[in-house]
């Protein structure tokens, strides 16, 4: 559904952020997008939406390359930035304004995620908090029910109950004909939706693998301080002790994302190996 | 799929409503601010001469237009010239050429209009509070005329000048466009002159008398045929076509 070929982009002549960039995401999938600040997460999100052209290469959507920005391509496409400026109208306004763009937009979803995130409809949206805007965009994001829909650090911004009512939309929400890429840093917020995990490590994806592969070839959990087994593949200190991520010898544990993380940025090699073997 | 890249009315009309919607307040400021000193220069002019002058008044009026027009027309694209407000701009689903039309049948045909219609009305109320106030005679005004219509002619073909400055400029567009319409006319006119002044020699010899015929009719019939058409029939068609380049290369 979505295929990055060859791009190549920066910000300055011979500063290239990205080179060679290949990446394909398929739809019915929820992918987490991971980085430290700086790597090309924004970027990179851009780049997919054709709010930035790349210097070589092309992002294509259904086969159709987005930089054309051809209303059967922005149709299909929804974002929710990190940073916005909402235009001083109330909700009504704005959805009438913007929501007939959207050939499948779904009003009834649009009031059940309002109501799900508490947004009541009668303030000027500049009147909101940022959470609030933030939230607001996610329910009319969702409502456009875009195929594919890219978030940029959804959860900054939100309070903790925001955070919980945001996973629980988007475990619900997602369709098989969707493919939704959420970037962030915040690794724990999205540990339970997301089925994909892409990092991105100074313009370089170093890792993309699934959920599924991820539990199946490793393992996460504390070990002894003293403990040197040869199947730990990346440990750190933690309170109490040490965590560490093992190669997977039968027993099944929960994926610990931020572990994962530091792992793969302390050694992508090693755990794209554990992974593959 | 394909027939929803197509040029569509329908996503033209949302364009301009939301356009429409978000500007409003400004515009409404803008209009009755104008309307105010129309009103109170129209009192203070039939106060000291004892007549309503019609005509004085509406060339005040018709200045008033065009520069609120140039200034409604820099403001255009303020949505896309700032990340955060922009990508929402950009990612709207309509194709460039509905986007860009939009706005510009906005700031120029609608404004015009709506702004001569405003114009008759606020006049007929100037004209009326003077007959009431200083016993003047009530005028109304016309902008259907032929000249009313070529005035308004020129501010469509002027206003495409302003409408790519506010596409190309991020801030202060209307100064910028100023600035760079000075520059480029005195470059024109330097390029001129010296042409003029290698082929002619000095201009205080030069008279119809000393010129070829030919050159006489150049002068005073072919280049101004010329340069009207060129004003007419050029000018804002170039300004839209560069424009609408730089609206599709445009970035967050």
């Amino acid at each position: 559904m979505v295929k990055i070929e060859k791009l190549d982009f920066g910000y300055k002549k011979n500063q290239q952020l990205f080179r060679e960039l290949n990446l394909e995401l398929q739809s019915g999938n929820i992918y987490g997008l991971f980085g430290m600040n700086g790597a090309g997460k924004t970027t990179l999100l851009k780049l997919m939406s054709g709010l930035l052209f790349p210097k070589n290469g092309q992002c294509l959507i259904f086969e159709k390359d987005v930089s054309s920005r051809l209303p059967e391509i922005l149709a299909n496409i929804y974002v929710i930035p990190e940073e916005f400026v909402l235009p001083p109208v109330s909700i009504k306004s704005f959805v009438e304004m913007n929501a007939p763009f959207y050939p499948r937009f779904d009003y009834t979803l649009l009031d059940k995620y309002l109501k799900e995130f508490e947004i009541s409809n009668d303030k000027k949206l500049t009147a909101y908090s940022y959470g609030q805007k933030k939230k607001f965009l996610i329910a009319f994001g969702l409502a456009t029910q875009t195929n594919v829909l890219l978030m940029d650090e959804p959860t900054n911004g939100l309070d903790i109950p925001s955070k919980s009512q945001f996973r629980r939309i988007m475990a619900a929400a997602s369709t098989e004909e969707q493919c939704i890429i959420i970037s962030t840093h915040q690794v724990r917020d999205l540990a339970s939706i997301i089925d994909h995990v892409i990092i991105l490590d100074n313009g370089t994806i170093i890792f993309k693998h699934n959920l599924m592969d991820i539990s199946t070839r490793l393992t996460f959990g504390k070990i002894k301080d003293d403990d040197s087994a040869d199947d730990i593949l990346y440990a750190e200190e933690v309170l109490g002790g040490k965590a560490a991520i093992r190669k997977n010898t039968g027993q099944d544990t929960a994926v610990d994302l931020e572990l994962l993380f530091n792992g793969v940025i302390k050694n992508s090699e090693i755990m794209n190996e554990a992974i593959k073997s | 799929m394909e027939k929803i890249n197509q040029f569509s009315i329908q996503r033209l009309f949302l364009l301009m409503k939301r356009h429409s919607f978000i500007n409003l307040k400004t515009w409404l400021v803008g209009f009755g601010a104008i309307s105010g000193v129309l009103i109170v220069i129209s009192l203070l002019q039939s106060y000291s001469s004892g007549f309503f002058n019609l005509s004085a008044l509406s060339t005040t009026g018709v200045t008033f237009i065009f520069i609120a027009g140039y200034l409604i027309t820099s403001m255009a694209y303020n949505e896309i010239h700032t990340s955060a407000r922009g990508q929402f701009y950009l990612m709207l689903p309509a194709n460039t050429i509905e986007k860009l039309l939009s706005n510009w049948i906005i700031t120029s045909f609608l404004y015009i209009i709506i702004a001569n219609v405003l114009l008759i009305a606020i006049l007929a109320l100037a004209s009326l509070l003077s007959s009431f106030l200083f016993n003047t005679g009530v005028e109304i005004y016309n902008p259907f005329t032929n000249d009313g219509i070529r005035t308004m002619g020129i501010y469509v073909v002027t206003q495409s000048v302003f409408f790519l400055g506010a596409l190309y400029f991020r801030k202060n567009n209307l100064l910028k466009t100023l600035l760079s319409i000075f520059v480029i006319q005195m470059i024109f006119s330097s390029i001129l002159a010296l042409a003029g002044w290698l082929i002619l020699g000095d201009f205080n010899q030069v008279n119809e008398e000393s010129l070829p015929n030919e050159a006489v009719q150049f002068f005073t019939v072919n280049l101004p045929d010329i340069a009207k058409t060129i004003f007419w029939v050029v000018t804002a068609p170039f300004f839209l076509i560069v424009s609408y380049f730089k609206f599709k290369e445009r970035e967050v």
